[in-house]
C-alpha cells in the first residue's frame, strides 16, 4: 500500500465507528463479502444489459429495423455474462484491488503478504469466482482465515480498507 | 349766465357729498355805486389790516402795555381802535353809498328823460355812445390785465415755494414732527397692497449679487463636522428603500463589464476544488455508506461466531494480515476512541 498510505491517514482517522477503525486491515467476513459480490453482480448485469440494448440501438440506427432489444439464448446469455464477470473483476482486483462492490463496502482483495494481486492472479482469481460462483464464498463462512476457494488457490485475502484508491 | 337749481340727478345728493345750500351771489353792481363800494371795501380791508398789525407790532415792541395773564377777551385800549375805526368807517361807507345811489339813481332818471327828448336826445345818446365805447376798451384792457396777473402769480407761486422751502431748516422741521403719530396712522396694509413686488423682483438683477457673494468665505465659516453630527443617519438609512434602489440596478449591464475569466482563475487558485469535492463526498459516504460497512461488519463477526460454536470452536479466527498494516495510523485512531 506505497500509494495508499497517505490517504489512509486522512481516512482512518476520520472514520467515527471505534470497532470500523479497528478493523480496518484485518479479513473481512462473509456478510461484507457477500453484499460486495452481490453488488458486483449487479452491476455485470447492468452491463449485460447496456451491450443488449447497445445492440439493439445500433441496429435501429444502422439497419432499418425496429428498436427490439435481443432476447439471446440463456446459454449465450450465461457465458455473457461470466466472460463479462471475469473482464470486470479481473480489471478491478488487478488495479487498485477492489471492484465497484467492494468499494462501496470498503473492501480490498490482496496478496498473501498483503502486496497488490498481479494481472495474471486476478484474472485466475476472476475466473474462479465467475465460475463457482455463491459456492467458492461458501468456504469462507467456515475458514479460520475467512478465505474463500478461490482465496486459498491463488493465495489471496480480502481485507477491511475504507481508504480511497 | 343763469343758475340751475339743485336736481336730484346732478349728483349733488349723491353719498359721500354734503349737500351745500346753493346762494346765488350778488351780482357785481354796475356804475359808479359798484365802483365806489368796491374800493372803499378794499381801503377798509386795508386799514383793517394795518392797524391790526400796527397795534401787534406796538403790543409785541412796547413790552409793559399789557399785564401777563391778560385776557383776550379784555382787549387793551389800544386794540379797541381798529374795530372802532373799521365800525366807522363801514358807517360812513354805507351813507355815502347811499348818497351815491341816490345820485346815480336821480342821474339815470334825468338821462333817460333827457335822452327821450327830441333836441336834448340825440347828444345824451352820443355821449352815451362815447361812454360805452370807452367802457369796452376798458373792459378789454382789465381783462388782459387779469390775465397778465394771473400769469405773474403762476409763475411766482413755484419761485415763492421754493423760496421758502430753502429757508426752511429740515432737520429743526423734522425734529418738530410728531412722526410717530403720523406713522401710527398709516395703513402699511394698504401701502403694501399697492406696492408691485413682481415688478421690483423683476428689476433686481440676481446673477449680479450672486456675483458679489463671496461663497468660499461663507462655507468657511460652515462648520461641516457640527452639521455631520446633527444628521441621524440611522434614520436616513431607515428610510431608504433598499429594494426599490436593487430593483433599478441593472445587474446584467454590471456583468457585462466585469472580466469573469481572469477573477475565476483567482478563484481557483485559492480554492482547492478537489479538496472539497473529497471532502463532501467523504461526507456522504461517511453518514450513508460507513452505516452499511459498519453493519456487514457486524454480521461478519456474527456469523463467524455462530459456526464457530456450530463447530466447537474454541480459538477465534485469525483476522491479522500479516505484511497488510496500516500501523501507525489505526493506533493514533485507536488513542482517539479511547480518549
Amino acid at each position: 500500500m506505497d500509494a495508499g498510505d497517505g490517504l489512509m491517514e486522512t481516512t482512518v482517522s476520520t472514520i467515527r465507528s471505534p470497532r470500523a477503525r479497528s478493523l480496518q486491515g484485518k479479513r473481512a467476513g462473509i456478510a461484507s463479502r457477500v453484499v460486495a459480490d452481490a453488488i458486483d453482480w449487479g452491476i455485470v448485469l447492468a452491463i449485460y444489459v447496456a451491450i443488449l440494448l447497445g445492440v439493439a440501438a445500433f441496429r435501429y440506427f444502422v439497419t432499418n429495423e425496429n428498436f427490439n432489444v435481443p432476447d439471446p439464448d440463456p446459454l449465450v446469455t450465461l457465458v455473457a455474462q461470466w466472460v463479462i464477470a471475469i473482464l470486470y473483476l479481473t480489471a478491478g482486483w488487478a488495479g487498485t484491488g477492489r471492484t465497484v462492490g467492494k468499494t462501496v463496502m470498503g473492501l480490498r482483495v490482496v496478496s498473501g503478504n498483503g502486496a497488490p494481486l498481479g494481472v495474471a492472479r486476478a484474472f485466475l482469481r476472476a475466473v474462479i469466482c465467475a465460475s463457482l460462483g455463491a459456492i467458492a464464498l461458501a468456504t469462507v463462512i467456515v475458514s479460520r482465515k475467512r478465505s474463500g476457494v478461490h482465496d486459498y488457490v491463488v493465495r489471496t485475502t480480502v481485507v477491511y480498507d475504507w481508504s480511497h484508491s | 349766465m343763469t343758475p340751475q337749481p339743485p336736481n336730484a340727478d346732478d349728483g349733488r345728493t349723491g353719498p359721500g357729498r354734503a349737500v351745500v345750500p346753493w346762494t346765488r351771489p350778488e351780482p357785481p353792481a354796475i356804475g359808479v355805486t359798484g365802483l365806489l363800494r368796491r374800493a372803499t371795501d378794499l381801503g377798509l380791508g386795508a386799514a383793517s389790516i394795518a392797524a391790526t398789525a400796527a397795534v401787534d407790532a406796538i403790543e409785541r415792541f412796547v413790552p409793559g402795555e399789557s399785564a401777563p395773564g391778560d385776557d383776550v377777551a379784555t382787549p387793551g385800549v389800544v386794540r379797541l381802535v381798529p374795530g372802532a375805526l373799521l365800525g366807522a368807517g363801514l358807517v360812513a361807507q354805507r351813507r355815502m353809498l347811499d348818497v351815491s345811489a341816490q345820485v346815480e339813481k336821480g342821474v339815470a332818471q334825468v338821462a333817460s328823460a333827457l335822452a327821450r327828448t327830441p333836441v336834448v336826445g340825440a347828444p345824451v345818446r352820443v355821449t352815451e355812445q362815447y361812454l360805452g365805447r370807452w367802457s369796452d376798451v376798458g373792459e378789454v384792457e382789465q381783462a388782459r390785465n387779469r390775465a397778465l396777473v394771473t400769469e405773474f402769480v403762476r409763475r411766482l407761486a413755484p419761485e415763492l415755494a421754493t423760496a421758502v422751502i430753502n429757508q426752511l431748516d429740515m432737520a429743526t422741521l423734522t425734529e418738530q414732527l410728531p412722526i410717530d403719530t403720523i406713522v401710527a396712522s398709516v395703513d402699511i396694509d394698504a401701502l403694501l397692497d399697492r406696492v408691485d413686488v413682481e415688478g421690483i423682483i423683476d428689476r433686481v438683477d440676481v446673477e449680479k449679487i450672486i456675483d458679489r457673494v463671496d461663497v468660499d468665505k461663507i462655507v468657511d465659516r460652515v462648520d461641516v463636522e457640527k452639521i455631520i453630527d446633527r444628521v441621524d443617519v440611522e434614520k436616513i438609512i431607515d428610510r431608504v428603500d433598499v429594494d426599490r434602489i436593487v430593483a433599478r440596478v441593472d445587474v446584467q449591464q454590471i456583468m457585462g463589464r466585469v472580466d469573469i475569466a481572469p477573477m475565476a482563475g483567482e478563484i481557483m487558485e485559492v480554492v482547492d476544488i478537489g479538496a472539497i469535492v473529497r471532502q463532501s463526498t467523504g461526507s456522504i459516504t461517511g453518514d450513508a455508506v460507513d452505516g452499511g460497512r459498519v453493519t456487514a461488519m457486524r454480521f461478519d463477526g456474527f456469523v463467524d461466531r455462530v459456526v464457530d460454536r456450530i463447530l466447537f470452536r474454541r480459538r477465534g479466527r485469525s483476522l491479522d494480515v500479516p505484511g497488510y498494516d496500516p500501523g501507525a495510523f489505526l493506533e493514533e485512531a485507536d488513542e482517539e476512541v479511547t480518549d
